[in-house]
């Protein structure tokens, strides 16, 4: 009979595997500080470059602020056809962005890139209007949802495919937000609330969905296991989910996001852990959850 | 200085401690991109680029939480998206120095040949594992990571790294044994 290699050999081997690491030839590690900090320095000098010239330029920058002005305010005061006109001068930017922003339907663009702050070519107009036209109509800002992207970005960033919502009133996201750079942080689906999805809290977010790779425990989860605390099963799509009303309190501690008192809805599929925070009914969740594709 | 020090001035712009920082986590940044991609061309980018993102990103990082593990999450992640672009899996092929670390002292030239083949033998069984345990075991036991810092580099759950490690350590075990009732 082989002699008991349970337990202790187990130990054994992690004991041999732990001596191991410090004698492994791992190949020599390069000078990555000293690289990494003339990229950064390169960078710095290239933003710097661009922020003198335009610093450079006083008077370019009250133009650009009072055509700005125009372009806001006094355009659409002005009788159909010099608003025409005076469009014309413009084609591109401020006034169609602020039209955009009152009709409130467009998810507009997402926010420029890290270093998309530098002015570019012909965005004197733009980068004086932008960022009352995006604090205007960012729906996540605030609510400790990261950096927003782009849906093209977040579906490039999913490779096990991004799910939408497909019932008929959602359908495509307003703004979507990422927490970090990885697509180990996910995702988090911004929609605007309206006629059927009543606004969360004292935000104009009526739903939130949140797509993270994983599990539900630890992602949403922390203080004990769902089922033990007592938290309402609910099936979505005949897949084991938990109902949580606004006022939940008990363990375990549902994560949601900040100043959203909504109800919760937790779910996986496809090795992702999802998250439903809406305003919204348990079944009315638990439909919109089972539509997603 | 401390990591959070050096975190909380490269916020405010400071380079030369983001430098710093990048000192003081670099070999294991690099050691963990070469696993992931075994490969040292790959891995010295994947490690520079994540240092870079990382720099970007600092002012979403929550202050007072660990800066290593969340470094080597982005490590990680850039050294898979590498990985996955080239197209193939990674081969690691680890050695291990017949000399122990400074300090540590072979009882005899006999005892030192036999414990070098036991190590060797086990280098060699660890190659034969899956990917994703022997990534796992590598974290933990090579780079001594913690299980929170192996889940968040290899983007699964903790109990996923448990689940790992125990199941590569049952291989290992079982591989092992084979040797040793073959060599009898």
């Amino acid at each position: 009979m082989r002699p008991d290699r349970g337990p202790d050999r187990e130990s054994e081997f992690e004991r041999e595997l732990r001596d191991l690491g410090p004698r492994i030839e791992y190949p020599p590690t390069p000078d990555l500080a000293r690289t990494v900090r003339h990229r950064l320095d390169e960078e710095a000098n290239e933003e710097t470059g661009s922020r003198t010239f335009w610093s450079r330029l006083p008077d370019l920058r009250w133009a650009a602020a009072a055509a700005a002005f125009v372009l806001i305010v006094a355009v659409p005061s002005l009788s159909p056809a010099l608003r025409a006109t005076v469009s014309d001068w413009f084609p591109a930017g401020g006034a169609g962005e602020s039209g955009q922003a009152a009709g409130g339907g467009d998810p507009g663009p997402p926010p420029a890139e890290s270093g998309g702050d530098v002015p570019e070519s012909g965005g004197a107009i733009g980068s004086s209007a932008e960022p009352e036209t995006r604090g205007a109509r960012s729906l996540g800002k605030g609510l400790g949802l990261g950096e927003r992207i782009s849906l093209r970005e977040a579906r490039a960033r999913a490779s096990d495919g991004l799910l939408l919502p497909g019932t008929p009133e959602l359908g495509e996201p307003d703004e979507v937000y990422t927490p970090g750079p990885s697509q180990e942080n996910g995702v988090a689906l911004v929609y605007r609330a309206g006629p059927g999805l009543p606004p969360l809290g004292d935000t104009n977010v009526g739903l939130v969905l949140t797509e993270l790779p994983g599990r539900i425990e630890p992602a949403y989860l922390s203080g004990g296991a769902p089922a033990e605390a007592g938290l309402e099963s609910v099936s979505v799509r005949d897949r084991q989910g938990y109902w949580i009303p606004p006022n939940h309190r008990t363990a375990p501690a549902v994560e949601r996001t900040d100043g959203l008192p909504g109800s919760v809805l937790l779910w996986e599929r496809e090795g992702l852990a999802l998250r439903l925070e809406t305003n919204l009914s348990k079944q009315e969740s638990v439909r919109i959850a089972e539509s997603l594709r | 200085l401390e990591d959070a020090k050096l975190v909380e001035k490269a916020r405010d712009g400071d380079a030369a401690a983001y430098e710093g920082l990048v000192r003081g986590h670099q070999e294991l940044a690099f050691r963990t991109a070469y696993l992931i991609t075994g490969n040292v061309a790959e891995a010295e980018d994947a490690a520079q680029e994540a240092f870079v993102k990382a720099y970007r990103a600092l002012g979403r990082f929550r202050a007072g939480a660990p800066f290593r593990p969340w470094l080597l999450s982005i490590v990680a992640n850039e050294a898979r998206n590498r990985r996955k672009s080239a197209g193939r899996r990674a081969s690691l092929a680890l050695r291990a120095a017949t000399e122990g670390p400074s300090g540590s002292a072979d009882p005899s030239p006999e005892a030192a040949a036999v414990a070098s083949e036991r190590r060797a033998e086990l280098l060699g069984a660890l190659g034969t594992l899956r990917e994703e345990d022997r990534l796992a075991v590598a974290c933990r036991y090579f780079l001594g990571l913690s299980e929170a810092e192996t889940a968040d580099a290899l983007g699964c759950a903790r109990g996923t790294v448990k689940s790992r490690v125990s199941r590569a350590i049952g291989r290992l075990r079982e591989r092992m044994a084979k040797e040793e009732d073959a060599a009898r």
